[in-house]
């Protein structure tokens, strides 16, 4: 089969009516939590999840991608006009974008942020559709061995890459691991954690989980500010950046979309990482570092590319391995499970309409969105001015039903409200949500290859060092946990971070 | 249930180590903590933050998930929205009570008519 014929194919199930509708809905919808404050892509594709459920698989995934990608857009949206980021990856954008705000260039902001993104999400597609298959014709050379070390890999890049304590990471990563344990073991099929409850006896659940760390907790750290959002109150005007504004934004577009995709395929990375690098290299290329944060178009040009390159290139390792590259891909490797497919190399030759069907649906979710953000930018300037006092209780209400209709049943509730809780102090003590869901997804993978793998090498852990690239990823990921506790390297780390923050 | 042998993991093997790196880490930044500079930087968590408010929404919700299977998801939802708008900023009783009403309505229609999600009922039969 000629990849020519399998991207037809994927276009012929990408542009069905319904797809085309699913497509425009997920985008939509990842446009309006974009704009709206407290809940970001990972809480409302695990509160929809349930939605799906009655859908076929290739329909759900386009519609949850869309969610995405459509986030990226609309967090932009936000950082511009109010100086308050929709979501973690347009941050970095609040600098430069609100700066070119106030000087009344929000136009040109918002128009190079949308041409951006497009730009980039177009060739990060395109990435997708080539790289996807020769990886998964490498990854099937993969033992369990190479996943193991491959997910301690992403593990701790995700650590690594994290804002504040690598420690404090780490453990959440673990406290992860343990809470995917809970339930029945999947060689032994013996009860584990289960404190004899029989509701306990498959897990935790993905979705109460995500739900509770990244719904109800944001709700309630947002509830806790008592902060003013004024809307910058201008005419915005003039969305098609002029020529000289263009001409310096084509370098940042193209290394944003590079820094993006690239930080997208490594395990660990991901949309917000790559926004706050490609920030940093923009300001270190810059021939007036120093006027960066005072409105300078290509802090707003890369870093929004970059995050929108980042989506095409994290659908690699899961469409291709059936290891999530981030949070998100986390929550979607779920979803594709809840459907019956087995996200990893075979995937592409067993459902290639649904992988085709997904990559192609994104060429078209892009222009969707162009569409939905230029023209119609006053209608979300609109929907951002909803009171939080209004929106908060609709979030809530959201997240109980969406927690409750998952199974039918009131536990489901409880369990993603002490979660909440626990997202609540996790925030207030520096813990990050992001390694604990992505362990607990990772979790049970993990464990079966590690205990394959000792099956394997009957009881030697070299096995992990033996095989090349095996010993590959483990050495790094060794290397980067080392580098934590030698003090002169750490101090780098740290000065990284504040170059970027 | 016993970590097994090298040779033959057992179902205890990867939480005994999770736990283990887990205790690790826990008294490292523990240590951290109270080591060093930063431990003079001690900041207020609480102080400043109307944290009595996310308490309240909290202990609403916690209600929530207790009697939904008593009252049904239509009288439950209508009362914690009721008390959800209420609780933020000082809201008339005329917008929380119409918002509410709104609400409630608007996701029965869609989740358990449109979608199909069949919500609990209470005693009252709705």
């Amino acid at each position: 089969m000629d990849l020519f014929s399998v991207i037809l194919g994927g276009f012929g199930t990408s542009l069905s009516l319904a797809n085309l509708l699913y497509c425009f809905g997920g985008v939509l919808i990842g446009t309006l939590i974009g704009v709206l404050p407290g809940i970001g892509p990972v809480g409302t594709i695990s509160l929809l999840l349930p939605v799906t459920f009655h859908l076929n698989p290739v329909s759900a995934i386009i519609m949850l991608a869309g969610i995405y990608y459509g986030a990226m857009y609309g967090g932009s949206t936000t950082s511009i006009l109010v100086n308050i980021p929709g979501e973690a990856a347009s941050v970095i954008t609040c600098l430069d974008g609100y700066q070119m705000a106030r000087k009344g260039r929000a136009g040109a902001a918002l128009g190079i942020s949308a041409f951006g993104s497009f730009i980039a999400g177009t060739i990060g597609v395109i990435g997708l559709m080539f790289l996807a298959h020769p990886m998964a014709k490498f990854a099937l050379k993969f033992g369990p061995p190479e996943y193991f070390s491959l997910m301690c890999l992403g593990l701790t890049i995700l650590t690594y890459l994290g804002r504040g304590s690598m420690l404090k990471a780490l453990s959440m990563a673990l406290v992860g691991l343990l809470l995917s344990y809970i339930g029945i073991d999947v060689i032994t099929g013996r009860p584990r954690f289960t404190m004899d409850m029989v509701t306990l006896m498959d897990g935790v659940g993905l979705v109460p989980i995500a739900m509770g760390i990244f719904g109800i907790s944001e709700v309630l750290i947002n509830l806790e500010e008592v902060v003013k959002r004024d809307i910058f109150e201008t005419k915005i005007k003039g969305l098609l950046p002029n020529r000289e504004e263009w001409r310096r934004s084509t370098g940042p577009i193209l290394r944003g979309t590079l820094i993006g995709f690239f930080l997208g395929v490594l395990p660990g990375g991901g949309a917000a990482i790559s926004s706050f690098i490609s920030y940093g290299m923009e300001k270190k290329l810059s021939r007036h570092p120093q006027r960066f944060g005072t409105g300078m178009i290509e802090g707003v040009a890369g870093p929004e590319s970059a995050n929108n390159a980042a989506v095409g290139g994290s659908f690699i390792p899961l469409f291709t391995l059936g290891i999530p590259a981030n949070v998100v891909m986390a929550v979607l490797l779920g979803a594709l499970m809840i459907h019956g497919m087995i996200p990893g190399p075979t995937l592409l030759a067993e459902h290639p309409e649904v992988f085709w069907g997904t990559v192609t649906s994104m060429y078209l979710g892009n222009a969707f969105l162009l569409l939905l953000n230029l023209p119609l930018i006053g209608i979300w300037v609109k929907v951002l001015k909803v009171p939080y006092k209004i929106l908060f209780p609709l979030i809530i209400l959201f997240c109980l039903i969406g927690a409750y209709s998952l199974n039918n049943r009131t536990f489901d509730v409880v369990i993603m409200l002490i979660f909440g809780v626990a997202g609540y102090l996790m925030r207030k003590f520096g813990y990050e949500g992001a390694p604990l869901l992505l362990a607990y997804v990772l979790g049970p993978m993990m464990e079966q290859a590690l205990r394959q793998s000792l099956l394997i090498s009957y009881g030697s852990f070299t096995i992990f060092f033996t095989r090349p690239i095996s010993a590959a990823s483990m050495g790094i990921a060794l290397a980067l946990i080392g580098s934590y506790f030698l003090p002169f390297l750490r101090k780098r780390r740290l000065d990284l971070q504040e170059e970027t923050a | 249930m016993g970590i097994g042998k090298v040779n033959a993991p057992g179902p205890g093997l990867i939480p005994f180590g999770a736990g283990a790196l887990l205790i690790l880490f826990s008294l490292a930044t523990v240590f951290e903590a109270n080591s060093g500079k930063k431990a003079k930087e001690r900041y207020h968590l609480f102080r400043g933050k109307r944290w009595r408010t996310a308490l309240l929404v909290l202990i609403t919700l916690f209600a929530y998930a207790l009697v939904l299977d008593v009252l049904g998801f239509i009288m439950t939802s209508f009362v914690t929205l009721t008390v959800l708008f209420k609780i933020s900023e000082r809201q008339s009783w005329k917008i929380a009570l119409g918002a509410s009403v709104l609400t409630t309505g608007f996701s029965y229609f869609l989740f358990d008519y449109l979608l199909k999600c069949t919500f609990p009922r209470g005693f009252l039969g709705f």
